[in-house]
Parts: structure tokens; C-alpha cells; sequence
């Protein structure tokens, strides 16, 4: 009744800075207008090339899935592998050469940690395992541009990849390049029911990250035919290709490259806000839906595939699995900035020493990831995975100490997921895990916006990044500890039934010895007798 | 231990610090104090900086009595602000050691008995005001006519500050000079003689006393708070509207509202006082619903209530209300 | 004066009616209130312990425990392994005031797992007896080995193995388990 009320006197409507619209794009709760400072694109001409470096000798490849469980290696130590052959489920090869190692390395993780790694050490051969499919490496590549022109042949491709989708998305090795690798044939294969939307995530909202818009800009044709089979494959009512309004090069090139396909895909430009490429507000701006954090979006009839996904699908169907990235090498102190294709397992210290970007001194901070969303490296010698969409080198930091909160509620209005960080702050502090579930505070995107507005320089996100990772703990503890109770009353069950069997047999003994103990003296007195009547005879 | 933190300065972080916005409040302050400082008292200037110098010294004092180091917390200038708004709200002429007073019970009982800045449940600036008007009810009725202050010299004017009382040290200021001089107070005495009201005679005096300029000046740095997006537009307009709201309804006929909008301290309450995000509520929907709630009460208190002005005991009394409209809304929101 | 009180007296009366249902409303009690019976009670302190089994709090087992605090009023400090943690979530389960830990029972220490050493093992399969929660696989004779993921830490396995072959280690974190440290 009360919202009905509230409804009514038109409370009910969000009363945030950025108003809801009524027209696509429909826009989302908060967010912020920062600068895009996309160093990697250097002076924003056309001139932007993606570098292409050589693969290291040794790269090391972790067996870890998006969901961070290690997964069991599918090659064995000194197994010669190809490029493109399966180490483990959804995990290929990048290059040609033998298995040195399966062992614990350190990995790109927040808490410098080590994890299972297939370390291959390169033939530079590059033999491809698809032998029926011509393999083309760099300078092909190029020539395969203008092939791809073909608008027939490209088709027929396509057409033959729908025939054999299932098949040819195994040995794909899609995952999703935004950053965080949800494997992308789950995703498309679980869309077989009535999709509605298909969007692909052109947005690329966070700063100094440029990997997809270079992409955009050099290989928009390709993208174009990957988006084509990505529509037709998932068989979508609408696809839209939703593009940040500051990145006119790249609008204009994917603008001609959908035209030169006669693509049905629609381009939608979104205003530049952070975080406008996030899966949520992303599906609000385009369709205006609000889709619940512990809902799939695929529920509602809309699913998010990134466009450097769509890219590395395209190559898919050419015959090439996903075993590269466009990485952006971004930052204050980073002294040539670019966009680099670079094989997965790729050490980060060896893409810098390539690119010209080896770090001046140890004060240099070298982060994965955006200045929002992403962390400093503990160390620079861990492999490049599908997740890794930027290296930035930043001075050292001094972080202003948190003041405390003034509750002015800037928080709540930038946050894109419509939390109120201020009292999850609060109950965080104070350990109070019921209300921070009861706030929702598993819908947090950690996106960092609410950091950036706080006057009182709380560590907002930090705290709700540790809050969320000690709530899962808690619970996986709880699992474990319910787990072993079950474990423990089998056992108790199992004793107690042994028990009693041998209890049981005990009893039956006693109770055979018992029934035999009359038959058995009038045997032995009979033998006894006999004997003795033996002896009798043989005295007389 | 490395950062793991969101890099603000490389996402390139424009957000004001605690620091700023006090100050910026405190900026905004500037035209209406002006405007005091000309058409009402220049002494409310000696007040400010007396307030404000006591405050800064005893939130030093309580913050090294809670073992903790006080220069980052002072550097958050809240008790300066707040000191400077008490001093606009209490008359120009009182005694220093009834101001000492007030900024005592502002720091200490306001503020940090309840754990400092975004621990108080209370507008601190409003509860040394209350402390002084339940404590020195006389002196705190105590207005200043500008007429009488042609009379006074300098000198005289600071032998009064000092002084112990005022009203009996000070024989030269003539009684009715100083006293019932704000349009609200003289509205009061005229009502509780039973004497018409002469509108024309009402403006009058308050163009003369010079409060709608005050006002007029207060409103001019509300406008530029908001403008600055420092505040919000929700408790300003929801505090004037619930005063306007009710005194539409049930004034005086006669009275017109602009007049009793800009004569006593609704503007300087709704923009500076109201709007303190320490102790308003959190959310939009309950900033409307507390600004509303103060505009109501000081109407109440205001037209029934034994006090000329009733924006103190409005703040105070929806500070009250804060935690339950807070868990209030929270529960709205959470069943939509 | 006398339609202004009883203006200011309705107001007043009409704000405190209104919030006070308000509040009245937001605070009901939820539909399903818990019914206080023994069992409910049992199951609820026993979701509470750590479920090691490990037999230090003088019960064989954490529902006996749990058992006992609720129809033999047995101390809440009795759990090492839960800790601190554990006797305030009791404290504030049960409404008894918290303790600290029996030092009779044991001392609080960090989780850890057991780990057997395998070249020293003699296959005796004492060890496999003796654990609580089946976390120990092996035959006689053959190696023995630890589950890591169902090792509760509980030490049991230690005294009855014959070779002292058995360690107890802190379980390094995985990125499946990792906490992001806690800000300070």
C-alpha cells in the first residue's frame, strides 16, 4: 500500500542526476562522466594499429576456469601440442612446442597467487592442429582481409559454422574478452530459447582501456561477419552493437562495415558514462530492462557477447581457436603506450619489454586491469589470460587517508546497481552479514564509483570487494562444515550397524554353541564309550 | 603490499573532499554575513570569529581527550562551519561567555560525546543554540534595532561584549532601541497586545531592519550550493515548501507569505542548517520527507509555540526522526 | 490561542499515531516465528559449531555438544576450533553472556589440514579408524592420503599413527577460496 502511495505523489521514480529516458538508449541509475583517457590510441587518428609481438619461448597457461576452480590438464608433461589443441576443457594451446612442466606458478591475481599452469615451451613453428584448414599467420592474415571481402565465401563460412556450431564453438575456446571469461559457447548454446536481444558490448566504458576500440577501428570487417554469425547462430529477434559516443572513428568504421555486409545489426550510440559497458546498465540502456543481479539475462531474453568476442569468432570459423588478445598498455608512466595483440600465457614483463615499455624503477606501479576495476601486479612474470584487457604503469600511490562518513549520499546516487553503499559500508564494518544480504550487497559490480565520489575518501569498494569474498567464504565454510556433519553421521550410522553386526554375530554364536552344547557331550560320551568299550575288548 | 585499491587519481577522481564542502558552505555563507554585517551588526562578525576560534579549540581539546591525533580531524573545518552558523543565529549583541557557552555544549555535547564527525545524531550548531535559548532566555530575545546603534560608540559596543549582562551595564542603550526589533518578534508582541498589523507598516519595518536582505543574501549562497552541486535540491525546497504549505493555510489573514519566508532565519535554516548531511536523512525520498517535517514545526512553532523562531527545535526535533525515516525508506525500497 | 493548541495538539498527535504504525508495521514479526522448541534449538546451535568433530569440547561429536548446551545448560566456551566467532554467535543465539575459551579444552588456532607423509606411511590404516568425518582414503598395507577438501583439521588422526607420519598444515589459498584482505 505504501508504495502505491509513494507511487502516486511520483516518489517512486528514481530521483538520481542522470534522469531514466524514454527512448533508446534508455540510460541507467548513476554512474560517472569521466575522462576516457584512452592513452593506448595515442592522438586518436586514424593511424592506430594493433602491434603484433612474437610469442615468448616459454608461455605459461593457467588451469583455472572463469569461475576460478583449477581444472584437470587434458596433455601430459613432454606431450608434443600443437597450436590450438585442448590442454584442458575450454583451454587451447597459443602456440606449437612441447609441455615442460605442469606445476604451481604465479598468476595475474590481486593476491599474487600461484596456480596449476601448463608451461609449453615454443617450437615457433606454429603448426596448427586443424590440418584441414589452411593456417595463416600474420602476414596471411592480411591477405585474408581482403578474401574476407568476399561477401559469398564469407557466408558459405558462416553457413557451414551454424551446420556445425556445437562442434566447431568445442574447439573454439571462446571465452569472453571483457574481462571475466565467462565461457562464451555456455552462454550462446544455453540461448536456444526465444532471444529477444543480442547486444554486442562495444562500450568499453573504464578508462586508459582501448583494447576493443583499436580493434574496432582495424578489423571492423571481420567483426561485422562475427556478428552476422553470431545473430544468425542464436537466431535473435534484434542485435545491437551499443558504442560509446566519444568513439566516432570506430562508429564510423563499424557504421561501414555493417553496411558493406548488409547487416541487419542496428548500431546504437550510448552517452559516454562509466559504467555504461557493464552488463547491467548495458542491458538497461538498450532494452530498458532492469535485470535483477541473481537473474541470468539470457532469462529475459537478452544476451551480452563483447566485440572483440565477436572478432575471435570470426577467426574461430577461419579455422584459428581463441589463443590471442588485443591488449592496451596504458598509464601515466607508461612510456609507449599501444595496443598489442599478445598470445595468452604471455608473460606481462615480456610484452612490456617488447612494446619498449620495460619500467623505468621498482616505483613504478604496473596494474592489471582499468584504475577502476582493475589491481597491482605483485610481480611482473605472470602469463596474459583472456581477462586481461589492460596493463597500466602508474607512480607510486599515497591513498588519503578515509575521513569518516558525512553520510552525504553521493554514493547511492552514482551507484549503477541502485545499492545504498554508505550503510553497506556500515554493516560491513560492523560484520553484520544478514543485512548486508538483505542490502543486496552481492549486486555490487564493485565498479568503484562510489570511491570516486567520496568526499570522506573511504575505501568503498575495497571494503565491499573483501565483504563479498568473506560472505562467499563464510558460506563455503558452512557447505564444508555441513558436508563433513553428513560425513561425520554416515560414519556414526556405519559404526553403529558394524557394531550391531558383530554384536548380532556374537549372539549367534552363543546361541549355535549353546543349541550344540547337548548333542555335542552325547557325542563325545558315545565316543568316549566307544573307546573306552575299545579297550575292554582288546584287554580281554 | 600492493594497491589493490580503485586508482582515483589514474580514473582521474574529481570528488570534492569533507574539506571542500565545508568550506564551500562556508563561502556561501559570505553574502548573507555581509549583508548581516551592513544592515544588521557588524558584531556578529566578532561573534563568528570568537566562535569559531573557541570551536576549533575545544574540538582540539575533546579529540585529545578520545586519544586521537587532532590535526587531520580538525582539518575537516565541520566545527568551523558550524560555529559560524551559530553565531549567525544567535543575536549579534549577546555576551561572549553566553557564546562560550553555546560553542561548549556545540563541541562537546553536540559532537563528539556521540564519537565525532558522522557519529552525531544532532545538528550541532542547532544544540548550542537551544542550550543558549533555554539557558539565557533573555538575552537571546535581545535584537538589535539599527536605529539604536547610531548611539553607540566602538568602544562602548566591545565594553558590552565583555561585560557580564548587557541589559544592566549598559545604561546608555535605550531599552525599546534594542529590544523586539526582528519583524517576527514585533509581529508577536503586536499579536499578544491584540493590536491590528499594518501590512504596509509591517514591510516597512522589515526593509528597514534590513532582514530580507539578510535573507535575500543567505538565499543568494544557497542558490550557489546548489548550483556548485554541493547540496541537493531536496531539503531546501522541501523545508520551505512545508512552511509555506501550512502558513498559507492557517496564518493570519493578511500576512503575506514572502514577508514571513524572508524575515526570520527559514532561508538561512532550509539552505545551511537543514541541509547538514551528517544528521538529514540519507535518501532522497527521506530528504523530502524530513525537510518537509522541519518546514511543518517551525510553522507550528513559529505561530503557536512560545518562541519566535522555530527552526532550531524543527531541525532538532527531525533529527529525532532521521534513524526511522531512514529504515523507513530502506523498507520502501526494498519492497519495490 | 486556544485554535492554535489544539492545532499544534492534533499535529503533534497525528505525527505520533503516523510514525508510530509506521514503525509498529515495519517491525512486525515475521510470519514463520521460529517455534522454541528443544530440537529447533538443537539444530540451530549445531548450524552454528564448526562441525570438526573433534571431540575437544569432552562430547563425541559437535551435536552432542550442541545437545548438551541446550538440555544440560553445558558452557558455551568449550569449542576451540569455532573460536571466538563461535561462542558470540552462541552468546547471541542463546542470550547468554560470552566467555572466553576453556583452556581445558583446547586453544583457538587457524584452520588447518592434515597432510600424510607418504614415503613414511606403513599402510596401517589406524589413521582411517580414527578420523571423524571419512576424510582419510587408503587400504591396509597400501598408502593412505588425506582429502584436503574434507580434512577438517581436527587432530585426531595424530596420536594413533604409529610412524608419526602425519602433519598438520595451514591449507594455502586457491583463487576459488581467496579473500581480498580486509581494508584498514
Amino acid at each position: 500500500m505504501l508504495n502505491k502511495i509513494t507511487s502516486a505523489i511520483g516518489l517512486n521514480v528514481s530521483l538520481g542526476r542522470s534522469a531514466h529516458r524514454k527512448t533508446a538508449p534508455f540510460g541507467f541509475h548513476g554512474g560517472l562522466s569521466l575522462d576516457t583517457n584512452k592513452r593506448a590510441l595515442g592522438d586518436n587518428t586514424e593511424l592506430c594499429s594493433i602491434i603484433s609481438i612474437n610469442p615468448p619461448a616459454l608461455l605459461t597457461i593457467p588451469l583455472i576456469n572463469y569461475r576460478k576452480d583449477s581444472v584437470a590438464p587434458k596433455v601430459q608433461i613432454h606431450e608434443k601440442v600443437k597450436r590450438g589443441q585442448a590442454l584442458a576443457d575450454n583451454i587451447v594451446s597459443p602456440v606449437s612446442g612441447v609441455v615442460e612442466a605442469i606445476e604451481h606458478c604465479e598468476i595475474i591475481h590481486p593476491g599474487g597467487l600461484r596456480a596449476p599452469c601448463v608451461v609449453i615451451r615454443n617450437d615457433r613453428l606454429d603448426t596448427p592442429i586443424n590440418t584441414d584448414t589452411e593456417y595463416r599467420n600474420n602476414k596471411q592474415e592480411q591477405q585474408a582481409v581482403s578474401h574476407d571481402n568476399d561477401n559469398a565465401e564469407a557466408q558459405a563460412k558462416i553457413a557451414h559454422f551454424i551446420a556445425h556450431s556445437t562442434t566447431m564453438l568445442d574447439q573454439a575456446a571462446l571465452v569472453g574478452l571483457g574481462g571475466a571469461g565467462f565461457p562464451t559457447a555456455q552462454k550462446l548454446l544455453s540461448s536456444n530459447q526465444d532471444l529477444q536481444t543480442l547486444i554486442i558490448n562495444a562500450a568499453e566504458c573504464e578508462p586508459e582501456i582501448a583494447c576493443d576500440e583499436a580493434l574496432m577501428r582495424s578489423s571492423s570487417i571481420q567483426i561485422a561477419y562475427g556478428i552476422s554469425a553470431l545473430s544468425q547462430l542464436t537466431q535473435c529477434k534484434r542485435c545491437v552493437v551499443a558504442i560509446e559516443d566519444t568513439k566516432t572513428l570506430a562508429i564510423e568504421s563499424m557504421r561501414t562495415a555493417l553496411d558493406t555486409i548488409d547487416s541487419t545489426a542496428e548500431l546504437m550510440i550510448i552517452p559516454t558514462r562509466y559504467p555504461a559497458g557493464a552488463e547491467s546498465p548495458l542491458i538497461q540502456n538498450v532494452t530498458g530492462q532492469f535485470i535483477p543481479h541473481n537473474e541470468k539475462p539470457i532469462n529475459h531474453g537478452v544476451i551480452c557477447i563483447n566485440v572483440a568476442t565477436t572478432y575471435a569468432l570470426w577467426q574461430a570459423i577461419n579455422g584459428q581457436p581463441m589463443d590471442s588478445r588485443v591488449v592496451s598498455l596504458g598509464g601515466a608512466e607508461m612510456p609507449n603506450p599501444c595496443n598489442v595483440r599478445v598470445r595468452f600465457g604471455t608473460p606481462v614483463s615480456y610484452v612490456l619489454q617488447q612494446t619498449g615499455n620495460a619500467p623505468a624503477d621498482d616505483t613504478i606501479r604496473i596494474r592489471a586491469g582499468g584504475p577502476l576495476s582493475g589491481f597491482d601486479l605483485h610481480s611482473t612474470n605472470v602469463p596474459i589470460t583472456a581477462m586481461t584487457n589492460c596493463i597500466l604503469a602508474e607512480a607510486a600511490l599515497c591513498a588519503p587517508a578515509a575521513q569518516p562518513c558525512i553520510r552525504c549520499d553521493d554514493c547511492a546516487d552514482v551507484c549503477p546497481a541502485m545499492l545504498q553503499p554508505q550503510q553497506l559500508y556500515w554493516y560491513t564494518q560492523a560484520a553484520e552479514h544478514d543485512k548486508c544480504e538483505e542490502l543486496q550487497l552481492d549486486a555490487c559490480i564493485e565498479c568503484g564509483c562510489c570511491d570516486l565520489v567520496c568526499p570522506a575518501s573511504i575505501k568503498l569498494t575495497e571494503t565491499f570487494r573483501f565483504a563479498k569474498s568473506n560472505a562467499n567464504y563464510i558460506k563455503a565454510q558452512q557447505q564444508l562444515a555441513d558436508d563433513a556433519e553428513l560425513r561425520f553421521l554416515d560414519r556414526k550410522n556405519r559404526l553403529e550397524q558394524k557394531e550391531q553386526a558383530r554384536q548380532l554375530a556374537i549372539e549367534q554364536r552363543k546361541e549355535k554353541l549353546r543349541s550344540q552344547k547337548k548333542p555335542d557331550r552325547e557325542k563325545i560320551n558315545a565316543a568316549l564309550n566307544r573307546i573306552r568299550s575299545k579297550r575292554h575288548t582288546q584287554k580281554d | 603490499m600492493a594497491n589493490i585499491i580503485v586508482d582515483r587519481r589514474a580514473a582521474g577522481a574529481k570528488a570534492l573532499s569533507t574539506q571542500r564542502i565545508m568550506l564551500s558552505v562556508v563561502l556561501a555563507l559570505i553574502p548573507g554575513i555581509v549583508a548581516y554585517c551592513y544592515f544588521i551588526s557588524p558584531l556578529v562578525l566578532v561573534n563568528a570569529l570568537f566562535a569559531v576560534l573557541t570551536a576549533l579549540l575545544l574540538e582540539a581539546f575533546a579529540i585529545r581527550l578520545r586519544g586521537k591525533k587532532c590535526m587531520p580531524q580538525i582539518q575537516d573545518a565541520s566545527i568551523a562551519l558550524a560555529a559560524i552558523l551559530l553565531a549567525l543565529a544567535v543575536p549579534p549583541m549577546i555576551p561572549l561567555w553566553q557564546l562560550l557557552v553555546g560553542v561548549a555544549v556545540m563541541v562537546l555535547l553536540g559532537k563528539h560525546v556521540y564519537g565525532g564527525l558522522g557519529h552525531n545524531p544532532f545538528n550541532p550548531a542547532m544544540v548550542g543554540y537551544a542550550a543558549m535559548l533555554i539557558s539565557f532566555p533573555q538575552s537571546m530575545t535581545l535584537w538589535m534595532d539599527p536605529l539604536g546603534l547610531e548611539n553607540l560608540a566602538l568602544v562602548d559596543l566591545i565594553q558590552a561584549k565583555l561585560t557580564l549582562n548587557i541589559v544592566t551595564s549598559n545604561p546608555q542603550i535605550a531599552w525599546d532601541g534594542i529590544t523586539q526589533a526582528t519583524p517576527l518578534e514585533h509581529i508577536r508582541s503586536l499579536k499578544a497586545q491584540s493590536q491590528t498589523i499594518v501590512l504596509s507598516d509591517l514591510i516597512q519595518r522589515t526593509m528597514d531592519s534590513g532582514w530580507c536582505w539578510v535573507n535575500l543574501g543567505f538565499l543568494l549562497g544557497g542558490l550557489f550550493l546548489l548550483f556548485k552541486r554541493i547540496i541537493q535540491w531536496h531539503i531546501p525546497v522541501s523545508v520551505i515548501a512545508g512552511y509555506v504549505l501550512w502558513a498559507g493555510l492557517f496564518s493570519e489573514p493578511g500576512l503575506p507569505l514572502h514577508l514571513s519566508v524572508f524575515s526570520g532565519s527559514l532561508i538561512l535554516g532550509a539552505f545551511f542548517i537543514a541541509t547538514d548531511p551528517v544528521t538529514a536523512a540519507s535518501s532522497k525520498r527521506g530528504r523530502l520527507i524530513f525537510g518537509f517535517g522541519i518546514g511543518s514545526l517551525s510553522f507550528v512553532i513559529r505561530e503557536f509555540g512560545g518562541y519566535p523562531e522555530g527552526i532550531a527545535f524543527a531541525v532538532l526535533l527531525m533529527n529525532l526522526c532521521v534513524p526511522l525515516i531512514d529504515h523507513a525508506d530502506r523498507q520502501l525500497a526494498r519492497r519495490n | 490561542m486556544s485554535i492554535g493548541i489544539i492545532f499544534s495538539l492534533l499535529l503533534v498527535l497525528a505525527m505520533l499515531i503516523l510514525m508510530g504504525s509506521l514503525l509498529s508495521y515495519l517491525t512486525r514479526p515475521a510470519d514463520n516465528a521460529q517455534a522454541d522448541s528443544d530440537t529447533l534449538m538443537i539444530d540451530a546451535v549445531n548450524a552454528v559449531l564448526p562441525q570438526t568433530q573433534c571431540a575437544q569440547c569432552g562430547y563425541p561429536g559437535c551435536r552432542p555438544y550442541a545437545t548438551a548446551i541446550i538440555k544440560e545448560h553445558e558452557l558455551i566456551n568449550r569449542c576451540p576450533p569455532g573460536g571466538e566467532r563461535t561462542v558470540s554467535q552462541l552468546s547471541e543465539l542463546l542470550g547468554t553472556p560470552t566467555l572466553p575459551i576453556d583452556d581445558s579444552c583446547g586453544v583457538e588456532k587457524p584452520v588447518q589440514l592434515a597432510i600424510i607423509d607418504e614415503a613414511a606411511c606403513i599402510g596401517c590404516t589406524l589413521c582411517i579408524h580414527a578420523c571423524p568425518v571419512d576424510a582419510i582414503v587408503g587400504a591396509a598395507k597400501l598408502m593412505h592420503t588425506v582429502i584436503a577438501e574434507q580434512c577438517t583439521g581436527c587432530e585426531l588422526c595424530l596420536p594413533p599413527c604409529p610412524v608419526d607420519c602425519i602433519d598438520l598444515v595451514a591449507p594455502a589459498p586457491t583463487a576459488a577460496n581467496w579473500q581480498w584482505p580486509q581494508p584498514t
